[in-house]
Parts: structure tokens; C-alpha cells; sequence
């Protein structure tokens, strides 16, 4: 299931929120555990039985490490987290890179290993990593072993961060699985980021999409590629950080506390800021669970730089098993240690909205680099962007119509309208945020039912 | 209001807007079908193990839920709306324009399915011209409403349908031009739907009437009706529910109009008025799409009378009820039902036109075009059959075999082969022979009513055409008169004759066969004298009103004389000349004077076609005398013991089943028979040799052979004197189930063989 359907907004979210309000507090992490595997299991019905073996995988994993102390057994320890690892990457690799790994070897070596069909189970991404996280997290005595295997379920089956994140660490919260406040204000808190982020799903993020799609597969312009390219940047951003607002209000709604996860990051004036502010639980997994380890910035510069490719290539590969994210995961290795290295220094001397359009331009071409994962593809779209060729009609009529809507998903990519509103939120017009909300939620609602009616037209030819 | 209370009402706000919606969906009745929509909504899905690990459950759930959400059309038309206000309406599937009315996206170009869609219909195209038929086959694509009234580059339909029109090989129907330079094209279409209004298809039948040069009736000579409100299509698809609706004009011609479709229900006029009552009102015209509409104009359409068949979309339910008025009959054919080759169609309801209808967005889209097909054969005989001249009346090219059934044969000794070769054959089965060898036209009045001829018994002819007054009487003598030099055959005999016959029997039609050549030239006539007296009866066949029968041609040579492999050096035949006689006898081209009342009825098939049959005939002629092997018997023992005692002239043997029809005998009576007859008439010997089943039967055969001495010794009386004494000295004998009858100078000898040899 995903938030912005009609089945999880009018049925599964209010039997949730009458089932757990309702019962006592004891009750409330089993049938949080029990709707989370609902929820998964509602589009991925088989999938469902995968992510339980994980969680039981990484429970016991869990207690195992716990169970050998550091001082006396630390090779035991060692083990079971190097077994643990072992395990998760292997299932995440077997489910998300198969196909790609036979595909690349078929390709280098002209092999013909058959290539079987896995479907990708959802989420996958989010839960292996959060299960791991957890387990080094023991093992780096950061935070207590978990005995009650619900608790942990619940961790990790948690339906507003299951399928697509932030990543929630284990120790952001072990405290609250058990001692979590539920208050009118978190609820109110958590009601109003969840329409926001729904909004900006469903009325900026899917409306930019049909715009995206249509500049960038059917149209052959230079405007258009320009305009694609934009609408796929705006898109992405209000997609992803659109769920995260999601996922952190209906956590609020629980009692849930997650961490931020965008930080309106096209603001950003250099690279450096931009991944400071993009997906921030990702690239702060990375760091803590992979820079760091293999060094980070403390044994000289040469291996600095190895290790940024290094962890900036597994950024890559994790966000798609195809060529174009690794390559799209080196762009950003190299612009953050050519930032560093270079001309980081030159352009803090620019003007700041020299620096913020810089920025935006490198940013956006690098969604060119995510958007097409067929190379060819790609190539005709960079050569398009950097010659002049004519656009038809239809694209610039299609391009102008949806100017207002680019217009205001700009204006809302910045910090600008939310502090209007939390201003709003704290004065006599407080109200208005109201109506605003309801209308938000209405043509949200309006835009999802909009989906499924068909007028049949051909049946009257 | 306090931080909390504001939170408090948020959180309810939110709650109760999330539990509303499920609440309305459980307690708000179900529907099955949305109307607007035009389709069958989803039902609730079944739990299934099965349903439920595929996912198809929670899918289809998902579908359920949305398409019974509460407040589903509110909600679409919200979203309508935003779009609208957000600019983004005008790249969805119908916008709106020029103050609020609504238009259809610009097709998408993709000419796979047209190219396709045209090879079909050249396909078409080529079948309907192989057969020659004259039916204008005219393509007729319809522009969308963007098309004609947006100011707009990037409606392709322009473009479409030149592409189209230069490739199809049919006529074309520029609606477009039409259309844009109307007066006031908005008229033209509807503001809710995608289809013309009745301006529109009035319009649009004029032009295609005007294609072909047909007369179109004014605008004045309809009455227009409204009826509203008609929201269409557009409007359904658009959301934008605040639009303006429609009104549906019906144009009245006062015409007598029936349609049917395949459901069988017929209606009078070609709106349906119930259908006003309908959310879809445009099926009032014609009841909407059906596979095959009938549409007859009772009254009469314009001009002569034409049948006219549309290939359609629904865009021809209006324009249907424009061509009712103009055609006498309309049948509207809808590929995406009606899959059968048209050439029923076509033939049965005797069409004259053909009008391919489609929308442009449909011909880019429908690939039913494909179905479009004939079979050129029936058409192609149709227009055959039309183009036959009517049938006439004319002397036959070939007599049928029963043409000169009950008709007299009169003749001569040169008829004596033929005759038997007819009996052996079994040709002129119903013609009386009646030859007597020394007729000839010199006085064959006198000679014919002094001469028996024998039928059943004996009679003279003029008795006996009194008595059966026969439909034809057919003369045909040899050189008799010539022979006898001193009596020339003059017109004044001639017409005595035919007088006689018109006398006794005035119905009879005389045929007058020509004198065979001769072989050699006589002191006394020569083959000059016998062509001139052929040319004589030739130039008098219309004078006497006779029918003159050329047959000298076949038979003569080089010399222009008797052929040796046709006769014994004088002019009778041999026997394996009688087939072509017969050939030539039936062959309506040697035929002069024919008379009316036998020509026959021509049909109209051509001439070479006649040809080729007459051709057929004469390869069929059978080979006449081919023997069938037969065992030899007693009688043959006989024949031969008797042809080693004397010698016979050359004999030609007949088949029992000949001489048994001659005699009127009934074949089963006979054992076994052999009869011989001298191949020469100049002689009139002649043998029977017959064992038979019983006594009666011998006594009957017994009564044949005595007449046949008397009929034959008459025959020859003035002929051949001696051989007429022969004959009449004949005898005839019986011994047991055995008899004979032998005409010949050695009779008597012959008999007394035939005796002892029975006694062996």
C-alpha cells in the first residue's frame, strides 16, 4: 500500500487511528506491528513472509551479539555481525541486483548466464538498512539489544518509514517504541505534515511527473529537455520529500518522533550543502556506517577520496540496480571532491544566487543522469540540452500550460511558504492555515478519485 | 482559541473527514453501471487464496473503492476545475475553449493504423473496379472540432486527411474545406460533444452529394425541432460539470421513412424519440451504433432512384438521417460489429454508391477498417447480367433433336440410309419417314396422291395430312425429276404441291431439303442441272413460303460434285455419310426462310458463347454405325451358311433394338434378330433373320414381314420396276421360335438354307 491511495487514506489510516486511540497503550506496538504487516502485505502479499525473515534474522542476530561481550569473546561478536551483514546484503543483493549483476556480466564477458526475473519486493532498500543499522549498532554497545522480538517487528516493519523511508535508526528510536507520548498537539502536528506531504504528492509531485515524462520521452526540443529536466528535478524532490513529510506526520500521529529527512535542499549553494540537506537519513547512514568505518577523512587525502567514490558509488547502486545511478553516484563523488579540492573556494567568492543557480544546474543534471537509464537515451538528451533544436508546437502549448504549476512548485521547493505559515500558525489567522489544509486535502482527495474515472468514450465512438 | 482546542479541532477535522468517507461508502447504495462514464463500475472482488497472493484482490478492491467512492462526480469535477484554474486543462483529453465549450485533444499522429486502414480500403477499392460495376466508392474523413473552429497549428487533421485523400483510391470529400469556410462553423459542431450537430451533418451530406455531382435539397425544406438538455461525450470526459449543455435540433423533411437494424425492431422516421429521455440523447438519431442499419425512404429519395451504403463511425448516425432523405434506400454498416464481406450487401440491395464515413481520430485509431472486403464474383456477374442485350427472337443456331417431332419426312431412295441410320440412332424418333423412290418435283402432286405411303397402313399423303394435319412436312428428294429429263420441275408444279398441302393441312410448315449432288456426271443431268435446281427451290422459299434447307455443301468435293467417300458413284449416300447429314440437317445455319413461329428466345448470352456450344455438339456426334462386338449365334451361322451359298450384295447390318422400334415391337420378344438391308438402295434386297420368345410373338413378327414386302415392293414400284418385282416376290417364313424374311432374286433358295439349317 502506499499514502497517497485512496484505500490507505479512507480506510486503512482511520481504522489504524481508531484501533490503537482506542485501546491501551500496552496494546498499541502488537497491532501497530499487525497493521504494519497489513500494510505490506496489501501489494506485496508473498514479500511479506521475506520481511519477516529479516526481522527475525536481525532479532537474533541482535541477541547473539549481546550475548558475546566484547572483552572476553570479541571474535564470536565479530562473527555474528559479519554473518548478520553477510546475510542482509546477500538478501538485498539476491532480490535487487540479480538481474543487473547476470545483465553486466552477460554484457563484459559475453556470457549468456540466463537472467531470472525477480520481482523487487518493496521497501527492501529501507528495512534491510535499518535492520543492519541496528545490529552494528548493538554491536557497537550504541544502544541496548532489543529481547521482545514484537518490539523489534514493530521497528522495523513500522508502515510510515517501511517503504520509502527516512531510514529510521534503531536508537532514534528504542525509546520511543516503548515510552512514546501521544498528545493532541503531536497528533495535530503530524495531521497537518501528512497533508502537506500528501499535497505535494499528489497535486506538485504526479502533475510535474505527466510534464517530465512527456518533455523527456516524447518531445525532441531544446526547450522541452531544459523544461523536462526541471519539471523531473521538482518532480523527485516533491515525490520523495512528499512521502518523508508523510511517513513523519503519520509517525506523529502515533507518537513518533523521526528525524528530518529533506531540508529544502535546492536552496543549497554548493554540492557540500545539497547533500547536507537531501535524503539526509541516507547520506547519514553512509557516513556512520560506511565512510567512517573505512576511514572517512582521517588517513590523508588520497584515501579520502577513495573512500568518497567508494561510499558515493554504493549511494549510487542503492538507489537503482542499473548503470546510470552508479554512474549518477560518481557525478556527485566528483563534483563533492572537485568542490573540496578546487573551486569550492572560487565560487563562495560568487554572488549568492550565482552560487544557488550553479548549484541547481549541476543538481538538475544530475537527475538527467537518474532519469534515463538507457544511456543512448541519455546521450541525445545532454545533446539536446546544449544545441538548438526546434520544439513542436504541442510541446510548447503542453510546456505553457503547466507553467503555473511549475511556477508554484519553485516557490514551494523553497523555505519561504512554510515560515509564512508557521508564522500564520502562531497569529490570529491561524484559521486560514485551516482552510488552506482542507482545501489542500479535498483536491488531493479530488486528484486520486480522478484517477479511476474512465469515461468509456470509445464505446460511443 | 486556546493552542489546545486548536489542536483538538485539527485532529477532529482531520479524523472526521477520513471516517466520513468510509461511512458514506458503507451506508450509500451501490451503483452498477455510471452512466456518465459509459461503463459497468467495478464490483466487490471475491477473497480467494488464490486472489489474494496474486494481489489481484487488493487490487481490484482499489478499483471498487474508487469507483464507488461517495461524492465520485463532485470530486472529479473539483478536479476538473483546479485544472482548469491551474492551466493545466488544456493538455487533458477534452479542455475548453472559446468560452466554455469543449474540445477534443489533438490526435495523436501516429499513422500505423491509418496506413493499414488505407491498404484495406485500396484493397477494397481495387475488388469493386475489377468487376466493372458503376458504384462510386468515396472516402469521407471527418475533421474534430479543433480542427475546423481552433486557430491552431497542432490539429493535425488537415494534414491527415490530404495524406489520406492522396493515397485512397477513391473519391474525396473535403469537409474540412467546407466546414472552415462556412458561415458560422461553430454551428457545426456540438459544445459538449465530439460529434457534428445536425447543421453539421446536413452540411457534410451536401458536400458529398455535390462530390458526385447529385442535387442537394435546401435548408429550407426541413422543420427543426429542439429538444435539451444534451450533454455529450466531451462534457462526460471533460469533469467540467458547470458547462453549458447542449440541445439536439431534429430536422424534419416530411419524408416516409423506415429504419431497421439487426436488432429486427423497425421504426418509422429516423429518430428515435424515446431515446430523448436518456442521458445520451445523441442516439435519437438511428438509435445510436448498431452493426447494420436499414434505412428505406418510402417517399422516394431525390433524382433517380439510388441506393446508397455508408461505411461508418457513429459520426453517420446524423448524417444517416440527412441521406435518408436523398436516397431511396441507405444501409449504414458498422465494422466494429458486422465482420462479413459486403458483397451480399452490395448485390442484394442493388447499391449504387459507396461512402466510406470515418472521424479522423477514429481512422487513426479503429482498426476494424480491416474487416472491409468483397468478393468481386457476384458483383462482377451482377453487372454481367445488366449489361446483356434483352432477349430477342431468332431462327435457332441449333435444332434440338426433337424439332421435327411429329413432322412429316418425305423422301426419296437418297433418304433410304437416312432413315435407318435415324432409326439405328435413335434421331427423329417421333418423325414419320415416308419416302417413296421415284417422288420428284416435277409432279409431285400427282405422284403423291397416287402413291401409298405407309404409317401404321397405307395411305396416300395427302390423306394422311388430312388426318393429322403434321406441324411440318420437310421434302426431301433427290434427281428423280431430273432424271426423267422430259419433265422439267416448274414453279407451276412446285406450287401445286405446296397447294395440296396447304389444302389438306393448312398449319403445316413445308421444309424443302436441297437435291444432293451427284457423283457422276449423266448423259441425261449433270451437277449443273442439280444446283440450279437447287438455287430454283433456294429463290422461291420465300415466295411459297417454304423453308429451304442448303445441305449440298457437305457433301460435295472439289469439283463441286458427289464426294467418293460419301456415295456408290451415283447420289445416293453411303452410310457413313448419314451422320453428317444429320450434323447439317440440325445445324440452323443452312436454314433459309426459317419459319417465325419456330425461332427461338435468345437470353442474351453472346454470341461466342453460342459457338462454343454448337462447337461442343459437333465434337459429341457419335461415331453412327460403330458395331458392338457381339457373339456370334445360330442366326449368324445362318447369315453366313447363306452368304457362302449366294452371293449377296454388300449388306449393312441394324441392330435388333432399331428394327425393333421400326416394327413397333416390343424388344422383349425378340432372342436375338439380325437383320441386313442392301447398303445400295438401288437394290432392295434386304434379310431378317429372328428367333424370338413365343408364338405370339412370331405371329406378330410374322405380320411385320408381310407388310414390309408389301411396303417395300410399293416403295419401289416406280423407282426400280425389277427390284419393286423382287421385293414383291419376297418370303417370309416361320420355323419354331425362328423366322426370316428375305427379299432378294435368291429368296427361295435363301429359305430353304435357313430351313435345313435349322433343322441341323
Amino acid at each position: 500500500m502506499v499514502f497517497s491511495d485512496l484505500i490507505f487514506l479512507f480506510f486503512f489510516l482511520p481504522a489504524v487511528i481508531l484501533v490503537t486511540k482506542l485501546s491501551p497503550r500496552s496494546w498499541r506496538n502488537t497491532e501497530l506491528f499487525l497493521f504494519s504487516l497489513l500494510f505490506y502485505a496489501w501489494g506485496e502479499p508473498v514479500y511479506v513472509l521475506l520481511m519477516l525473515t529479516v526481522i527475525l534474522v536481525n532479532y537474533l542476530a541482535g541477541l547473539l551479539v549481546a550475548a558475546f561481550p566484547a572483552e572476553t569473546r570479541w571474535r564470536e561478536r565479530r562473527l555474528v555481525l559479519v554473518l548478520a551483514i553477510a546475510l542482509n546484503l546477500g538478501i538485498l543483493g539476491y532480490y535487487k541486483y540479480t538481474g543487473f549483476f547476470l545483465e553486466s556480466m552477460n554484457r563484459l564477458f559475453r556470457s549468456h548466464f540466463p537472467v531470472p526475473e525477480i520481482v523487487l519486493p518493496i521497501g527492501i532498500s529501507f528495512y534491510i538498512f535499518q535492520s543492519m543499522s541496528y545490529v552494528i549498532d548493538v554491536y557497537r554497545y550504541q544502544v541496548d539489544p532489543q529481547y521482545n522480538p514484537l518490539l523489534f517487528g514493530t521497528y522495523v516493519s513500522l508502515f510510515p518509514q517501511l517503504i520509502a523511508g527516512p531510514i529510521v535508526r534503531y536508537r532514534d528510536v528504542s525509546d520511543q517504541l516503548t515510552g512514546r507520548e501521544e498528545t493532541w498537539s503531536r497528533f495535530a502536528y503530524g495531521t497537518i505534515r501528512f497533508v502537506y506531504g500528501l499535497a505535494k504528492k499528489v497535486l506538485l509531485a504526479n502533475q510535474l511527473g505527466v510534464l517530465a515524462d512527456r518533455m523527456l520521452q516524447t518531445e525532441a526540443g531544446t526547450l522541452s529537455a531544459w523544461v523536462g529536466m526541471a519539471a523531473y528535478t521538482l518532480q523527485i524532490y516533491f515525490d520523495f520529500s512528499g512521502y518523508s513529510d508523510m511517513a513523519i506526520g503519520l509517525g506523529r500521529m502515533l507518537g513518533f518522533r523521526f528525524k528530518e529527512n529533506f531540508d529544502y535542499p535546492y536552496v543549497s549553494r554548493s554540492i557540500t550543502e545539497f547533500w547536507k540537506r537531501w535524503h539526509m537519513s541516507l547520506s547519514s547512514w553512509f557516513r556512520e556506517y560506511v565512510y567512517i568505518p573505512l576511514g572517512g577523512n582521517r588517513r590523508g587525502r588520497a584515501r579520502q577520496y577513495l573512500n568518497l567514490l567508494i561510499v558515493w558509488a554504493l549511494t549510487g547502486l542503492w538507489h537503482g540496480a542499473a548503470a546510470n545511478f552508479i554512474l549518477w553516484g560518481l557525478y556527485y563523488a566528483a563534483l563533492l571532491i572537485l568542490e573540496k579540492q578546487f573551486f569550492g573556494k572560487l565560487t563562495a567568492r560568487l554572488p549568492g544566487f550565482l552560487q544557488h543557480i550553479l548549484t541547481l544546474l549541476i543538481v538538475a543534471f544530475g537527475w538527467g543522469i537518474f532519469y534515463y537509464t538507457d544511456f543512448g537515451l541519455f546521450r541525445a538528451f545532454a545533446g539536446r540540452l546544449f544545441s538548438s533544436q526546434p520544439d513542436s508546437e504541442e510541446a510548447l502549448r503542453f510546456a505553457a500550460a503547466y507553467l503555473p504549476t511549475l511556477l508554484a512548485a519553485c516557490i514551494a521547493a523553497t523555505g519561504r511558504p512554510n515560515a509564512l505559515l508557521k508564522k500564520l500558525r502562531r497569529g490570529r489567522f491561524f484559521w486560514m492555515e485551516i482552510v488552506f489544509l482542507s482545501v489542500l486535502f479535498i483536491l488531493s482527495t479530488a486528484a486520486l478519485v480522478n484517477q479511476s474515472y474512465n469515461p468509456f468514450i470509445y464505446f460511443r465512438f | 482559541m486556546k493552542k489546545k482546542h486548536r489542536n483538538i479541532f485539527i485532529s477532529v477535522l482531520f479524523c472526521t473527514a477520513i471516517l466520513a468517507v468510509p461511512a458514506l461508502f458503507f451506508l450509500q447504495p451501490k451503483k452498477s453501471f455510471s452512466e456518465r462514464e459509459k461503463r459497468y463500475l467495478a464490483e466487490a472482488p471475491e477473497l480467494t487464496s488464490q486472489s489474494l497472493r496474486s494481489g489481484s484482490f487488493t487490487e481490484q478492491l482499489g478499483s471498487y473503492v474508487a469507483d464507488h467512492f461517495p461524492g465520485r462526480e463532485l470530486f472529479v469535477g473539483i478536479n476538473a476545475y483546479f485544472d482548469l484554474l491551474s492551466g493545466r486543462q488544456e493538455t487533458k483529453e477534452y479542455f475548453s475553449a472559446l468560452g466554455g465549450r469543449l474540445f477534443a485533444r489533438p490526435v495523436d499522429t501516429d499513422l500505423r493504423i491509418l496506413n493499414s486502414n488505407l491498404d484495406s480500403i485500396n484493397a477494397f477499392a481495387r475488388d469493386l473496379a475489377s468487376t466493372e460495376a458503376d458504384i462510386p466508392l468515396s472516402l469521407m474523413l471527418v475533421p474534430s472540432s479543433g480542427a475546423v473552429l481552433l486557430d491552431r497549428q497542432d490539429y493535425p487533421d488537415g494534414a491527415i486527411i490530404s495524406y489520406a485523400y492522396e493515397r485512397a483510391q477513391t473519391g474525396e470529400v473535403d469537409l474540412l474545406g467546407a466546414f472552415r469556410s462556412f458561415s458560422d462553423p461553430e454551428k457545426l459542431y456540438y459544445r459538449t460533444d465530439h460529434h457534428w450537430t445536425s447543421e453539421g451533418a446536413f452540411q457534410a451530406a451536401c458536400v458529398y452529394r455535390r462530390s458526385l455531382g447529385l442535387p442537394c435539397p435546401s435548408r429550407e425544406e426541413y422543420t427543426q425541432q429542439r429538444y435539451g438538455p444534451f450533454y455529450g461525450s466531451a462534457y462526460a470526459g471533460s469533469g467540467l460539470w458547470l458547462s453549458a449543455p447542449d440541445s439536439l435540433d431534429l430536422w424534419y423533411s416530411g419524408k416516409l421513412i423506415q429504419v431497421s437494424n439487426e436488432t429486427g425492431r423497425a421504426n418509422n422516421g429516423v429518430f428515435y424519440m424515446e431515446r430523448l429521455q436518456e442521458r445520451d440523447k445523441y442516439t435519437v438519431f438511428l438509435d445510436g451504433n448498431h452493426s447494420l442499419v436499414r434505412i428505406e425512404n418510402l417517399s422516394g429519395g431525390i433524382g433517380a432512384e439510388r441506393n446508397l451504403l455508408v461505411i461508418r463511425d457513429s459520426f453517420s448516425n446524423s448524417l444517416g438521417c440527412f441521406l435518408a432523405d436523398l436516397y431511396d434506400k441507405v444501409i449504414l454498416v458498422d465494422l466494429r460489429y458486422y465482420k462479413l464481406p459486403l458483397t451480399e450487401l452490395i448485390v442484394d440491395e442493388d447499391i449504387d454508391e459507396i461512402l466510406i464515413e470515418y472521424s479522423v481520430d477514429n481512422f487513426l485509431h479503429d482498426t476494424n477498417l480491416a474487416f472491409l472486403s468483397m468478393d468481386p464474383e457476384p458483383l462482377r456477374q451482377k453487372v454481367e447480367e445488366e449489361r446483356r442485350p434483352p432477349n430477342y427472337y431468332a431462327p435457332p443456331q441449333k435444332l434440338t433433336d426433337d424439332f421435327f417431332d411429329g413432322a412429316y419426312y418425305l423422301g426419296d431412295s437418297v433418304d433410304g440410309i437416312l432413315s435407318y441410320y435415324c432409326l439405328h440412332n435413335g434421331k427423329l424418333r417421333n418423325t414419320t419417314i415416308a419416302s417413296n423412290a421415284m417422288l420428284g418435283y416435277d409432279e409431285l402432286a400427282q405422284q403423291v396422291r397416287k402413291h401409298l405411303v405407309y404409317k401404321g397402313n397405307f395411305a396416300t399423303l395427302p390423306e394422311l395430312l388430312e388426318a393429322e394435319d403434321p406441324k411440318m412436312l420437310i421434302v426431301a428428294l433427290g434427281c428423280n425429276d431430273l432424271a426423267r429429263a422430259d419433265v422439267e420441275p416448274t414453279t407451276e408444279a412446285v406450287a401445286e404441291f405446296l397447294n395440296l398441302v396447304r389444302e389438306t393441312s393448312p398449319d403445316t410448315t413445308v421444309f424443302i431439303q436441297s437435291v444432293m449432288p451427284i457423283r457422276v456426271n449423266l448423259d441425261i443431268f449433270n451437277q449443273g442441272e442439280v444446283d440450279g435446281l437447287n438455287t430454283w427451290l433456294k429463290e422461291h422459299a420465300e415466295t411459297y413460303d417454304y423453308c429451304y434447307i442448303e445441305l449440298g455443301q457437305y457433301f460435295k468435293d472439289e469439283k463441286g460434285q458427289m464426294a467418293a467417300s460419301y456415295s456408290y458413284n451415283d447420289t445416293h449416300l453411303k452410310p457413313s455419310a448419314a451422320p453428317i447429314w444429320y450434323q447439317q440437317l440440325m445445324n440452323g445455319g443452312n436454314y433459309y426462310h426459317f419459319p417465325e413461329q419456330y425461332y427461338v428466345e435468345y437470353d442474351g448470352v453472346t454470341n461466342q458463347q453460342l459457338e462454343k456450344a454448337v462447337a461442343a455438339f459437333e465434337e459429341a456426334e457419335p461415331d453412327a454405325f460403330e458395331e458392338e462386338p457381339q457373339k456370334e449365334t445360330v442366326l449368324d451361322q445362318i447369315y453366313a451358311r447363306i452368304c457362302e451359298q449366294i452371293s449377296c450384295p454388300e449388306m449393312l447390318e441394324l441392330n435388333e433394338r432399331t428394327i425393333s422400334s421400326y416394327l413397333g415391337l416390343n424388344p422383349e420378344d425378340f432372342r436375338d434378330g439380325r437383320f441386313y438391308l442392301c447398303a445400295n438402295n438401288l437394290k432392295a434386297d434386304e434379310i431378317w433373320l429372328v428367333e424370338l420368345e413365343n408364338e405370339d410373338a412370331v405371329q406378330k413378327m410374322m405380320d411385320r414381314a408381310r407388310e414390309r414386302i408389301l411396303v417395300k415392293a410399293s416403295s419401289y414400284e416406280l423407282y426400280l420396276p425389277e427390284e419393286s418385282e423382287i421385293a414383291r416376290r419376297g418370303v417370309a417364313v416361320a420355323k419354331g421360335n425362328y423366322l426370316a424374311l428375305f427379299l432378294s432374286p435368291d429368296a427361295e433358295r435363301m429359305r430353304d438354307i435357313f430351313l435345313a439349317a435349322l433343322e441341323d
